[in-house]
């Protein structure tokens, strides 16, 4: 120490200076490059972009008109009186004129046209080019759901440069830093000012901050407003704004700034913002909206619209007068806005672009194929198979089901659910959700809620029994008190929901009400091994320990699991993964991988057609038939619910012809619900069917099968119309006892002759 | 064996018919369809899409985009999955590039969403032989 003294005492003046001036400048040098390192991890970051199902047009498909105008609106077409450019659409009767973007799929690109297309009575007549020539097919562009970064945990519906509305621009600037244009990083007038106005307060209250000077705040994430965070933001911003131009940094800054908050999740950049505000794209918004995102700027939570929403407007018209003061917007506009409402959704918004579950299932797929970072920062373009259309409804009876079952205000409800609906065919996973608040990302409960299935197992027990060749649902069963000796010597005697023991039934009716004693006797006596071999092709995880518990669903399953399972019912026992992403292609257009489309039979089709026959009937007079009442007459849907030990849980999981669904309703912590499956699930199932445009469930024909109607108590022959008749699917050439008094004089005679004459063929 | 007596059988069992299987309406054909087939297809009008996506499909097999081939045929069976003919499309697709284990597995999709359409069901059990080999 003496030592150095020494020296700079014997040192001259101006080297002391020198040093000083160098020192200064390294540590400048070091704050700086720390900053544009930043910059440029996030700069060059181009996230995954992250695209729905396109809507496929044809001529036969059941679309009206204004279907297609509300598609055309969420892909941000313009209405217009003449269609002179693409992206813009005019409606006629029966008749909509369109010019389409050029837009590069994962298989071609679709070039920019004109079409109309002709509607009649609901589906689509035809569609013509603006040449006259009939076109069979047109594929839409489809819809941006948003991007995914995968470091830090934070969701962003980032904007492109191109896609950053001027008005905000030029607002932002005339609000927050008039000098952007001209200034280095800094705005000495300001900053002075704000010195003044802190020196004479003792302390730090203005900021006089340039938004390059913001956006280095929140790139660091830290409200300290001492001296020297302010010396070192000045510096980075310097440094930014030596390295980069004005437009780079403005896009940085719109994409990053806070803006709100929810819980723990920071809602950033304006594109986010927008959607967490307004449900809306950025591009969307109208004067007064762009307004009041500006004005949030110096203030998330002291502006916050949805707590405070006077000091928001107050804040928001402010900054209205000020654009038009500045010239910005015109007079008229300014005031028009201003006395508009706020305009803010509520919470739980329904429809939101923004789907958090999904893009959470779709992020796991990606991961299992690419790196973290090519996934967040190669630009990678994603086509999954989510179907806006079924999203939006799925949602939407979601939260009024829950809203209905649980009336408690939102902040004490505790009633959760998840929703997941795919395609049986392909396995297209069309739609899924995480939880009630449909657009916030959190505990996905679609994908990592596993609760015990309860009922949802019995269908693969009976599959494991009709297999086995040696029942039919005709087959009568003894629904009666039983007694099972587990592993543990402890004796395990199940009893039914109603408390209740029903004696001689047919395996139709033990599915069809779900009889616990019923189904424990018959998977035993098929073994339980038979289930858990079912449950092992059928590729649910685990597999489980054959404990006879299993028969009764003492197993744990996310309601994606479940839906994996039923959809293979529904595939007549054919297995193909569920699958979110379709496609991923490079900038370029490029594919990089895409999923085929692979089956895999696991199960008899012929055994599988029988059980969905008894599936059917659980909606007709089992334990789901009270959507009945709901749903459309003449559509057919297979089904079962499912309730866990003391209504823990409430499951219903089933299927038309063209969609799987399975929901799941129940509490995070795992108390009772008190709700059925029937009473929980099956209402928010059921509405969502019955608004969906889906077919009824009808298996293929085989002609290993005979349909034959059987009474559905007794499971004995009957004919249709006498008593409690019902048809099911039976092996060809099953022969079932009569139910007396029901017999059919013709089929008997038709017995008769059959039986002479396979005697003669034989 | 078994089917054969069954079309004998089928005039006598018309008595009883009440309880016949509902048949599969919208298996579509492809290809040389049968004409009443064909006709009800062009009713629902999917027809023409259909038939241009295994065009384009059976165009690239033909000259070995794969990748390509089995885009437009997987586009055509999310329209419309029921339609064996697709499913055998998509079959053909596997095993010209070489994919026997799913050319397999696809014939028998096709074959059990074929229902009475005897046609699909033949080349069905045809492209499950050529899959199996020998």
């Amino acid at each position: 120490m003496q030592k150095l003294t020494r020296i700079l005492k014997r040192a001259p003046k101006r080297s002391i200076a020198a040093l000083v001036l160098l020192a200064l400048l390294i540590h400048m040098l070091i704050v700086g490059t720390g900053v544009i390192r930043q910059f440029e991890d996030r700069r060059w970051d181009i996230p995954a972009g992250v695209y729905a199902a396109p809507l496929e047009l044809y001529a036969g498909l059941s679309l009206d008109a204004s279907g297609l105008t509300a598609t055309l609106d969420q892909l941000g077409f313009q209405q217009a009186v003449a269609v002179n450019r693409p992206g813009q659409y005019r409606v006629a009767t029966n008749q909509v004129t369109l010019w389409t973007r050029a837009f590069q799929f994962w298989d071609k690109l679709e070039s920019a046209e004109r079409y109309t297309i002709r509607f009649d009575d609901g589906r689509i007549l035809a569609i013509d080019r603006a040449d006259g020539q009939r076109s069979a097919l047109l594929r839409l562009e489809p819809m941006r759901l948003g991007s995914i970064f995968a470091t830090h945990h934070e969701d962003r519906l980032l904007v492109e440069p191109d896609a950053i509305p001027l008005t905000l621009v030029d607002a932002l600037k005339a609000v927050e830093d008039r000098k952007f244009d001209r200034h280095i990083g800094l705005d000495l007038t300001a900053i002075l000012r704000a010195a003044w106005v802190n020196l004479k307060s003792g302390e730090i209250r203005q900021g006089g901050s340039t938004l390059t000077q913001q956006l280095v705040k929140s790139y660091f994430l830290d409200g300290r407003k001492t001296f020297r965070r302010k010396y070192q933001e000045a510096i980075m911003a310097v440094a930014l704004e030596l390295r980069y131009d004005k437009q780079a940094l403005l896009h940085a800054y719109v994409n990053e700034i806070y803006l709100g908050q929810q819980g723990t999740r920071a809602i950033h950049g304006f594109g986010l913002a927008a959607e967490f505000y307004f449900g809306k794209y950025l591009s969307q918004l109208e004067l007064h909206e762009t307004a009041l995102l500006i004005a949030l700027v110096k203030g998330p939570s002291y502006y916050d619209p949805r707590r405070h929403p006077e000091r928001a407007l107050a804040r928001r018209n402010l900054v209205l007068q000020m654009l038009a003061e500045l010239d910005i917007v015109d007079d008229e506009a300014a005031t028009e806005s201003i006395n508009r409402e706020l305009g803010v959704t509520a919470r739980s918004r329904v429809g939101s672009r923004y789907q958090p579950a999904y893009m959470d299932l779709v992020r796991r797929e990606l991961a299992t194929q690419y790196s973290d970072e090519s996934i967040a920062s190669i630009g990678l373009r994603v086509f999954t198979n989510l179907e806006p259309g079924v999203q939006r409804l799925a949602e939407q009876q979601l939260v009024d089901g829950l809203k209905r079952l649980d009336p408690a205000d939102e902040s004490a409800a505790a009633l959760e659910g998840a929703v997941i609906v795919t395609q049986p065919a392909t396995g297209a996973v069309l739609a899924m959700i995480g939880g009630r608040d449909v657009a916030t990302a959190g505990f996905n409960r679609a994908l990592d809620a596993k609760r015990p299935v309860g009922s949802l197992m019995k269908p693969f027990v009976y599959l494991a029994a009709l297999e086995s060749g040696n029942h039919t649902l005709a087959t009568s069963i003894e629904d009666a008190p039983i007694d099972v000796e587990l592993e543990t010597g402890d004796i395990w005697s199940p009893e039914n929901f109603s408390l209740e023991s029903h004696g001689e039934v047919s395996l139709l009716q033990a599915l069809a009400a779900s009889y616990n004693q019923a189904t424990v006797s018959l998977g035993l006596a098929t073994g339980v091994e038979a289930l858990v071999d079912i449950l092992t092709v059928f590729g649910a995880e685990g597999p489980p320990p054959a404990y006879p518990s299993l028969l009764l669903g003492a197993f744990e399953l996310a309601p994606f699991d479940v839906a994996s399972l039923y959809n293979t019912l529904a595939n007549d026992g054919f297995r193909t993964p569920l699958v979110a992403v379709r496609s991923v292609v490079d900038t370029t257009g490029q594919p990089l991988t895409r999923t085929a489309l692979e089956v895999e039979q696991v199960a008899d089709p012929d055994a599988v057609h029988q059980l969905n026959r008894g599936l059917v009937e659980v909606m007709q007079q089992g334990t789901g038939r009270s959507a009945k009442a709901i749903l459309p007459d003449n559509l057919v849907v297979a089904g079962k619910t499912g309730t866990s030990d003391e209504y823990r849980d409430s499951w219903f999981a089933g299927f038309s012809g063209d969609h799987v669904a399975v929901v799941w309703i129940g509490r995070d912590d795992n108390e009772p619900a008190g709700l059925t499956g029937a009473a929980g699930a099956l209402s928010v199932w059921a509405p969502m069917l019955a608004a969906m445009s889906t077919t009824g469930y009808q298996p293929a024909y085989s002609e290993d099968l005979e349909a034959v109607w059987i009474d559905y108590d007794t499971g004995l022959r009957s004919r249709r119309g006498c008593g409690n008749a019902v048809q099911i699917l039976v092996p060809a050439g099953t022969q079932l006892k009569r139910q007396p008094g029901c017999s059919n004089v013709f089929d008997e005679i038709g017995d008769r002759v059959r039986n002479v004459f396979e005697a003669l063929t034989e | 064996m078994q089917h054969r007596r069954l079309v004998l059988l089928l005039p006598l069992l018309g008595l009883t018919a009440c309880a016949s299987v509902p048949l599969d309406e919208t298996a579509g054909e492809i290809g040389e369809p049968p004409a009443e087939v064909a006709e009800s297809r062009a009713q629902t009008g999917t027809a023409e899409a259909i038939r241009e996506l295994v065009e384009s499909s059976r165009t690239s097999r033909a000259s070995g985009d794969y990748s390509q081939a089995l885009a437009n045929i997987e586009r055509a069976i999310r329209i419309e999955p029921r339609n064996p003919y697709l499913w055998l499309e998509l079959g053909e697709t596997h095993l010209s590039r070489g994919n026997t284990q799913q050319a397999a597995a696809t014939a028998r999709k096709a074959m059990s969403v074929a229902g009475a359409d005897r046609v699909a069901k033949m080349a069905a059990e045809g492209l499950l032989e050529r899959a199996m080999g020998p």
